[in-house]
């Protein structure tokens, strides 16, 4: 009971987000808890990454082996116990992702040790380790501690700031025991990439959507014009999509994305419910539209009654002259 | 039926315990199919008439195949609970009582499209289908100044979650409150503790959303006191009328326009500012075919001067295409040329209206989003927006 454990995540070993995030939350909790901290990575070629880890954290565990190039639960799990076997960690975190989820019960079987999942928060108060996890969609939060401080934690993605307090660690290289080399059931046969859709535009800062109003196909550069001053992204309506004038994958609403940007500028939309409960979270949305009774300006903070054909130009220049191009 | 191997009995019981029995009385003679809405969309072929015989063999997801079965469950989820089948049987097979029953069980598996789980959840923590405020159900009428329904008022006035929080339908609800206090009817609104009537989640299978909605709904109801409630939604008013009654209400529920026409009737509000336009009256389903109600709206069109009724018999009264917005069909999204809202506006358009007036809140979103899909010019009106134009 000496170390907190992070078990690094990588695709195709290239380290993802997450480890570093755990690593964040692994480094303060070390401190508070007078533990050290281990990353644990099972792969292949790991020279350059396992460098890299042992730059935040006190010891970095490596199991090389080609059985280990690609994520396989099976195989995965029965390493890693026998890893850990004769150090128990006080505390496993691994990312509450595809991988982590698919080996953590497993996991805190086999270790004997109890499990709390997709962790927002972790705290060590009073001797004790105080969890937080979401419920309901994020509506509550429960707070959970674990009777021993000790246990398995999955953390949910994004939560934590990838961490940047260096650590001058040493790396530890672990062979494969041989009797680990056979008997799996599964094995890995194949990795196939998510064919890429261009533009996500759930990620976007500034939107500007563009509804019927634009009334032709023709028109359409005026509005890529203000989203290209802007250094935005063009998203839409449905009947913009029926009409094929954009892509499927830039339709906001019920049956699109739902998008939060920092603004967003709806053009020619009138607001049908389907379209606002994609959009209504965004923190400043503007909208022009002819018809001074459209919904849509019941949800917009700022309002321009009038033609958009018109106005976008003008607010097109305006920009312009204020950004200095 | 290819693949008789993978019938399985024991459905059949469940869609029976469900609601589905009269399945056993159809004789497979296609009338229902040919009068499915789905059934005038080309590349769509509904299989409403083999369900009943599905139902008798137990072979209503008749593959082992998962894309079969995924693509089968689609199928099931196009019903839009017109009743256009259900009411030209000649065996009195209720095609809405079996359809509901297969995605109750479908419902239980959670095997519903994607959009419909989100009204699923919507209804359940917040209790309206938008997802909105339970609290904000009356923030429509802030400008009005009306009061929450008191005991020796005459009605109790339920605008529906559409109309109570969507920017474009609200103007139906204040339109509503307007002529009703110019005739000086005597009403105040339902609480905002109210939920959705849960006709929508009844329809698409989540018999246990439904009773909570509808019980809570009573209970409130009972609570505030109210005798007589007016409804907005027909949708509404089919469940109020047909289902609360077994779950314990004993309040009447009346559809605003029949209010309307004796409010007209008596004199109590007489349209005078003409508005010279053809209309033609939609018969929503709900109104239409579920309750027999079609007189009614008709002769309130007609008694706004200038209003000049055009219609089709043959898309008319019982014979209306329904909207596509019932039974959860309002949430899905079909590719654009699998709307039915659109062979709708069309058989509307041919006839030369200027105005689609309806009675329905469903209708008018359906409707408004085709006519942009389509780039027609035809307005589409609620009763209560045109009767009030008249008024003022």
């Amino acid at each position: 009971m000496s170390c907190i454990v992070v078990l690094a995540e990588h695709r195709q070993e290239n380290l993802r987000d997450i480890t570093f995030e755990m690593l964040t939350l692994a480094q303060a909790l070390a401190r508070q808890m007078n533990l050290k901290v281990q990353v644990l990575y099972l792969g292949k070629n790991n020279e350059a990454n396992a460098e890299t880890l042992a730059n935040y954290a006190d010891e970095v565990i490596v199991v090389e082996d080609a059985l280990l190039a690609n994520f396989n639960s099976e195989i995965y799990r029965k390493v890693i116990v026998s890893t850990l076997a004769e150090h128990k960690p006080s505390l496993l975190l691994l990312g509450h992702t595809a991988f982590g989820t698919d080996l953590a019960p497993g996991l805190a079987y086999d270790l004997n040790l109890p499990l709390i999942t997709d962790c927002i928060e972790i705290t060590y108060e009073d001797n004790r380790i105080v969890a937080t996890r979401p419920l309901y969609s994020g509506k509550l939060n429960a707070r959970v501690y674990l009777k021993q401080p000790t246990g398995v934690l999955t953390i949910r993605a994004g939560t934590f700031k990838p961490t940047d307090t260096k650590l001058a660690g040493i790396v530890k290289k672990k062979p494969l025991p041989a009797e680990l080399k056979t008997g799996y059931a599964s094995n890995f046969i194949g990795y196939e990439e998510a064919p890429t859709t261009g533009i996500d535009i759930t990620k976007a800062d500034i939107i500007v959507a563009v509804g019927r109003g634009i009334k032709e196909a023709k028109n359409m550069p005026i509005v890529e014009e203000l989203a290209k001053t802007l250094g935005g992204e063009l998203a839409c309506t449905r009947p913009v999509i029926d009409a094929g004038w954009l892509p499927k994958d830039r339709q906001v609403g019920s049956s699109g994305k739902t998008v939060k940007p920092k603004l967003y500028i709806a053009l020619g939309i009138s607001g049908a419910f389907q379209h606002i409960s994609g959009m209504k979270q965004s923190q400043t949305i503007v909208a022009v539209n002819k018809d001074p009774n459209a919904p849509i300006f019941n949800v917009a903070h700022y309002g321009i009654v009038g033609d958009l054909l018109k106005i976008v130009p003008l607010l097109k220049e305006k920009i312009k002259e204020i950004k200095g191009i | 039926m290819n693949n008789l191997e993978s019938i399985n009995p024991e459905i059949r019981e469940l869609i029976i315990n469900a609601g589905g029995n009269e399945a056993y009385r159809c004789y497979e003679c296609g009338m229902c199919m040919s009068l499915c809405p789905w059934f005038q969309i080309e590349n769509v072929t509904f299989p409403c008439y083999r369900t009943p015989q599905n139902v008798r063999l137990g072979a209503v997801l008749a593959s082992e195949d998962k894309e079969d079965i995924a693509k089968e469950i689609t199928e099931l989820f196009r019903c839009v609970a017109c009743d256009n089948c259900k009411v030209f049987c000649p065996r009195h097979v209720d095609m809405g009582d079996i359809m509901r029953a297969i995605r109750r069980i479908l419902a239980e598996y959670d095997s519903i499209p994607k959009e419909l789980k989100d009204v699923k959840s919507k209804l359940y923590n917040v209790g309206n289908p938008l997802g909105e405020a339970a609290e904000k159900r009356n923030d429509w009428a802030k400008e009005l100044n009306l009061p929450i329904y008191q005991p020796g008022m005459e009605y109790g006035y339920w605008a529906c979650c559409l109309p109570a929080y969507d920017g474009r339908l609200k103007s139906i609800a204040i339109a509503t409150a307007k002529i009703l206090k110019l005739a000086r009817v005597s009403f105040g609104l339902v609480p905002t503790s109210v939920f959705c009537c849960g006709e929508t989640a009844r329809n698409f299978g989540t018999e246990d959303l439904f009773l909570e909605l509808a019980q809570r709904n009573i209970a409130e109801i009972k609570r505030a006191g109210i005798e007589k409630i007016l409804l907005t939604s027909p949708h509404c008013y089919t469940t109020f009328k047909n289902e609360y009654p077994a779950l314990g209400a004993d309040f009447v529920p009346i559809p605003t326009v029949e209010l309307f026409l004796k409010l007209i009737e008596e004199k109590r509000i007489v349209p005078q500012k003409p508005i010279i336009k053809k209309v033609f009256y939609h018969d929503p389903c709900t109104l239409g075919r579920q309750n027999g109600i079609y007189d009614e709206p008709r002769a309130v069109l007609a008694s706004i001067p200038g209003v000049e009724l055009v219609e089709n018999p043959l898309f008319a009264r019982e014979y209306s295409v329904c909207c596509g917005g019932g039974a959860g069909g309002l949430w899905q999204d079909w590719p654009k040329d699998e709307r039915i809202a659109q062979v709708r506006i069309k058989q509307v358009a041919a006839t030369g209206a200027e105005i689609l007036a309806t009675a329905c809140p469903y209708c008018i979103l359906m409707f408004e989003d085709s006519i942009k899909t389509l780039n027609l010019n035809i307005e589409v009106k609620d009763l209560s927006e045109l009767l009030i134009e008249s008024l003022f």
